[in-house]
């Protein structure tokens, strides 16, 4: 049976449309909730899931992973709280657009291409799977290393301007923090000060709560406290017109694209994808020096790019049984429990099942979009209530989210002493989004080197001879250099205007 | 106004949800036995894993199977513990009243090789087990392209090539390497453990051809023998069912480290209470639901009651001690 | 406070946890068994002191360096003093005490009533107690009966 011999009737049944659509309202609850991104999102819902039946089941933990990836930008570009990691990079312009411009605009865009990404990612999944697969095994450890490092250069060439030092400082400490926790290699616990919680590393949960939410709650008591984010509500209509969609439409295919690639790529995952599109839409864009300052283009790469990610690292599932990212490991065990063993084999042996899932993540965007559309309004809505009911609103939310996320209150605390230690980074302009970028890319940069050299046996050369840990050597050493030419070609242009 | 709305919209939510998901109480538990004492109020099970880990599934899957065993219509609520490979749930079992209402799921790490680490305060007989559960028997897994077809063509492979024969592990002490590290140990082999985060990254890295081997459970290596991309070449058991592996008992060796899963109770727990829940689960155990549950993640049944469940704790506490030291990662 | 003093607080501070961080690599060891290429799980963390603590005294001597230095406007402190109190005895009281719903209850309408401007307002003290009645019912809602995570 091949794709197109799909019998859609089975498709569309009452439980399936039930679930993609429940699917899609709690996961985007649950990512535009700070801290709990699309991981949570399906971990609440797996238990929801014993009871029924298989190609629902799987539908409804899609539809929230697809949800909760767009859900997380709902509260960075309208609280300045990014929800997920990936969502750090659409705060960049999503915070500065919403505030100057329309809530309403940044949140469209965000919402427009994020179903355009997930679509992307959902079309690269159905016929695409095998060549894929095929891409992903050729890349290991070596390639992780340096495509880790690419992150890093890229999130830092970011930075506040003529704050480098303190931007790398901040790269470095997100490294350090990285590296709490047991070492894979050996078994020991490194740096976790007796705390046993810490033994399987910093929560993420925690940690984004503790220095997002937190500082900027308590950021906007300090400065914004009497006054409202919006006061009209024409502006926070999310329609977009027709010159906005050709603007956005250049950086949305380039962050699907991307994105859809690092879905494949265990460990990096959404993150990577969301920096890297987002640098890649600022290199081919017409206006790079508005990047930052509220650019369109800056919310539709990342935004597309994350989405784009869950069907990437959908492939590894079906082609290899392999999970590409933690998140699809929760749903990996929901397909278990019913008894589907997801792999190579999945496509001949249980063909109605695979294609109703695969046409069913399709279908959840065209839920994204559908639910994105009539709930987004809502969720902008709350920029019209006072700060002064705002924040502690967002503040106690903040804080029994990120208990949920674990149960454990050693979290809470934690969250508490980083809001505090991070309020004092903010102001004193060390960057928050390099700190996260670094932290989350510090076990990949690590692992993948010391990897790399126990398979060589310690010679460098491995990161050689392999062609893609070539090319991405080649990407590096360009991106290093950019700026060293861009002052090359600026001291001749002075030249010349002296010698003139 | 619009927050009245998003509370309503949540309540009906929630109303669906329950709908669906068809979590109707089951009425038709055994109260046979009358008015018992115990249990008179929800059991709690501390699982120290992730939920919609493995672990926890199976954990999920066997106390909903033993609650309807339970005398005076009593359930079993699941506690993810997380944290310090298990410590945390299992410090907070050894601190809980031994009164049969507080119980974890653990496994071989908790009670034989987390106590040799230093971190955690409670060693291999601080509880009471109350059965053997399964365990899965790790495979030793390659490409079906590889040099060598079978076990013995793999041996003299790595005769001839020593320290180049790399495989995937779990990391150091973990037991997909302690494993290997004592057949390696036994028949003087010199391979090289490469760590990984878990079985399917180690499978990822074998099949991109990064490294020879990998050390896995069967439920990561199964789909890809049936597809004839990988094979395994030695079963970590007394018998295997694939052609061109040996297993232990082939080449007489002794048992390895068995990746068991075991129910624990707080040490001081009064006979009545143990032999309730040992009888709720072993009924569970036994039940033909169960026996596929275990089929399907492709694990074996291996049923102990409380006494040999810690003998075999003991046993397997000593031996890990012994590949420990060999390891170096204790003194 | 000026810009330049938190900024050096800051940076020793930084400077002062990458020596802690690089001493206590040492207790960690190597293992007997390890293989050729192995750098051990000191090395990347050692690396990473050392680059910390160089960018640190770059940064410092940067900061002196630096001529003019803005005052940071602390705006409402005295609420985020006062916000910054309250959070860990709430937290304390809901980890030892308990009654979660009554606590958070409190503790949010304590914090919307403290940000007001006009306190005595009756108006606002009904809207505050609306308000964090329907929070309260939400989070029940969502995470306490949806979620099914016990406070």
């Amino acid at each position: 049976m091949s794709f197109l011999d799909f019998d859609f009737t089975t498709l569309f049944t009452l439980s399936n449309l039930i679930a993609i659509f429940l699917g899609t309202i709690v996961g985007l609850i649950i990512g535009a909730l700070p801290g709990l991104g699309a991981t949570m999102a399906v971990i609440f819902l797996l238990p929801f899931t014993y009871t029924m039946d298989p190609v629902s089941a799987v539908l409804l933990l899609l539809a929230a992973y697809q949800a909760a990836e767009y859900g997380g930008s709902i509260s960075a570009i309208t609280l300045g709280i990014p929800g997920t990691p990936a969502a750090v990079a659409t705060a960049q312009d999503g915070i500065p657009l919403a505030r100057k411009e329309s809530p309403g605009k940044a949140l469209g865009i965000s919402l427009n291409a994020s179903v355009i990404g997930g679509v992307v990612g959902a079309l690269c999944l159905i016929f695409f799977t095998e060549p894929f697969a095929n891409f992903a095994l050729r890349l290991s450890d070596p390639e992780f290393f340096l495509l880790g490092v690419m992150g890093l250069i890229a999130v830092a060439s970011i930075s506040t301007k003529g704050e480098m030092t303190k931007s790398l400082i901040s790269v470095v400490l997100g490294l350090m923090v990285g590296t709490i926790g047991m070492d894979m290699f050996t078994g020991q616990p490194r740096f976790i000060m007796g705390q046993l919680e810490l033994m399987e590393g910093l929560g993420i949960v925690a940690l984004l709560i503790g220095i997002f939410a937190i500082p900027e709650i308590l950021r906007v008591v300090k400065d914004d406290l009497h006054t409202q984010f919006a006061s009209q509500a024409s502006n926070l209509s999310t329609k977009l017109t027709g010159k906005d969609m050709k603007r956005i439409a250049k950086p949305t295919g380039v962050g699907s694209i991307i994105g859809t690639i690092s879905g494949l790529l265990p460990g990096l995952g959404t993150v990577a994808a969301a920096w890297f599109s987002y640098i890649a839409a600022k290199k081919i864009s017409k206006s790079p020096e508005t990047f930052g300052k509220g650019n369109p283009e800056g919310i539709a790469a990342p935004e597309s790019a994350n989405n784009a990610s869950v069907g990437g690292a959908l492939i590894p599932l079906f082609a290899l049984g392999i999970p590409g990212s933690v998140g699809i490991a929760v749903v990996m065990s929901a397909f278990i429990v019913h008894g589907i063993q997801p792999g190579p084999r999945i496509f001949t042996k249980d063909p109605t099942l695979t294609y109703g899932i695969l046409y069913g993540f399709l279908l959840t965007t065209v839920a994204l979009y559908i639910v994105g559309r009539l709930l987004t309004p809502l969720f902008a809505r709350v920029l019209v209530v006072p700060n002064s009911f705002l924040m502690p609103i967002v503040y106690v939310i903040a804080i029994v989210g990120g208990f949920s996320a674990t149960s454990r209150y050693f979290d809470i605390w934690l969250s508490l002493i980083l809001g505090l230690i991070s309020l004092l980074f903010v102001l004193s302009r060390f960057s928050i989004a390099a700190f996260v970028m670094a932290f989350v890319l510090s076990p990949v940069i690590e692992v993948g080197l010391r990897r790399s050299l126990l398979i060589s046996g310690g010679s460098y050369s491995i990161f050689l001879t392999r062609p893609f840990s070539l090319l991405f050597l080649i990407i590096i050493i360009l991106m290093l250099m950019t700026p060293v030419f861009r002052k090359l070609g600026e001291r001749r242009k002075r030249n010349k205007l002296i010698s003139n | 106004m619009k927050k009245i709305t998003g509370v309503l919209m949540l309540a009906i939510l929630v109303l669906i949800i329950s709908a669906c998901s068809g979590k109707t109480e089951n009425n038709s538990k055994d109260t046979g036995s009358g008015e018992a004492d115990f249990p008179k109020k929800p059991i709690t099970v501390l699982v120290p894993y992730a939920p919609g880990s493995f672990p926890d599934n199976s954990a999920r899957s066997l106390t909903q199977l033993a609650e309807k065993n339970l005398p005076n219509n009593q359930s079993f609520k699941i506690e993810n513990v997380e944290g310090g490979g298990g410590i945390i749930a299992m410090t907070q079992l050894m601190n809980a009243k031994p009164d049969g209402y507080t119980i974890a799921y653990g496994s071989v790490s908790h009670v034989s090789v987390l106590p040799h680490m230093g971190d955690a305060t409670f060693t291999h007989d601080s509880f009471q087990p109350i059965m053997k559960d399964f365990a899965p028997i790790p495979l030793l897994m390659v490409r079906t392209d590889a040099p060598y077809n079978n076990f013995d063509e793999w041996i003299e492979y790595v005769k001839a090539n020593p320290g180049k024969f790399s495989y995937a592990t779990t990391g150091p002490g973990s037991i997909s390497n302690l494993n290997m590290v004592a057949v390696a140990k036994e028949l003087e082999l010199d391979v090289k453990n490469i760590s990984y985060e878990g079985g399917s990254q180690g499978i990822t890295a074998l099949l991109g051809k990064n490294i020879d081997g990998a050390v896995v459970m069967p439920s990561d290596a199964l789909e890809h023998i049936e597809a004839g991309t990988l094979k395994p070449i030695f079963e970590f058991g007394q018998e295997t069912e694939y052609e061109d592996a040996k297993s232990l008992g082939d080449l007489s060796l002794p048992d390895g480290v068995q990746a068991f899963s075991m129910l624990f109770a707080p040490k001081g727990i009064p006979e009545a209470e143990l032999g309730i829940l040992h009888d709720a689960f072993k009924k569970a155990h036994e039940s033909d639901e169960y026996k596929k549950y275990t089929e399907s993640i492709n694990a074996k049944q291996f049923y102990l009651n409380p006494e040999d469940a810690q003998k075999n704790v003991t046993e397997t506490y000593d031996l890990v001690g012994e590949l420990l030291k060999d390891l170096g990662l204790i003194d | 406070m000026n810009s330049k003093v938190l900024s050096l607080v800051l940076l020793l501070a930084t400077g002062l946890i990458g020596v802690i961080y690089y001493l206590s690599t040492n207790s960690l060891k190597n293992l007997s068994s390890s293989n050729a290429g192995e750098m051990g799980s000191g090395y990347f963390p050692r690396l990473l002191a050392i680059i910390l603590i160089v960018l640190t005294i770059i940064s410092i001597i940067q900061t002196l360096l630096e001529k003019e230095s803005e005052k940071i406007d602390l705006g409402n402190w005295k609420m985020v003093v006062a916000t910054l109190i309250l959070t860990p005895i709430y937290i304390f009281l809901w980890v030892y005490v308990g009654y979660f719903y009554i606590l958070t209850f409190i503790f949010l309408f304590g914090l919307i009533y403290i940000y007001q401007v006009d306190r005595k307002s009756k108006k606002m003290l009904i809207i505050n107690a609306i308000t964090t009645s329907v929070v309260l019912v939400a989070i029940y809602v969502f995470f306490g009966i949806l979620l099914e995570i016990t406070f």
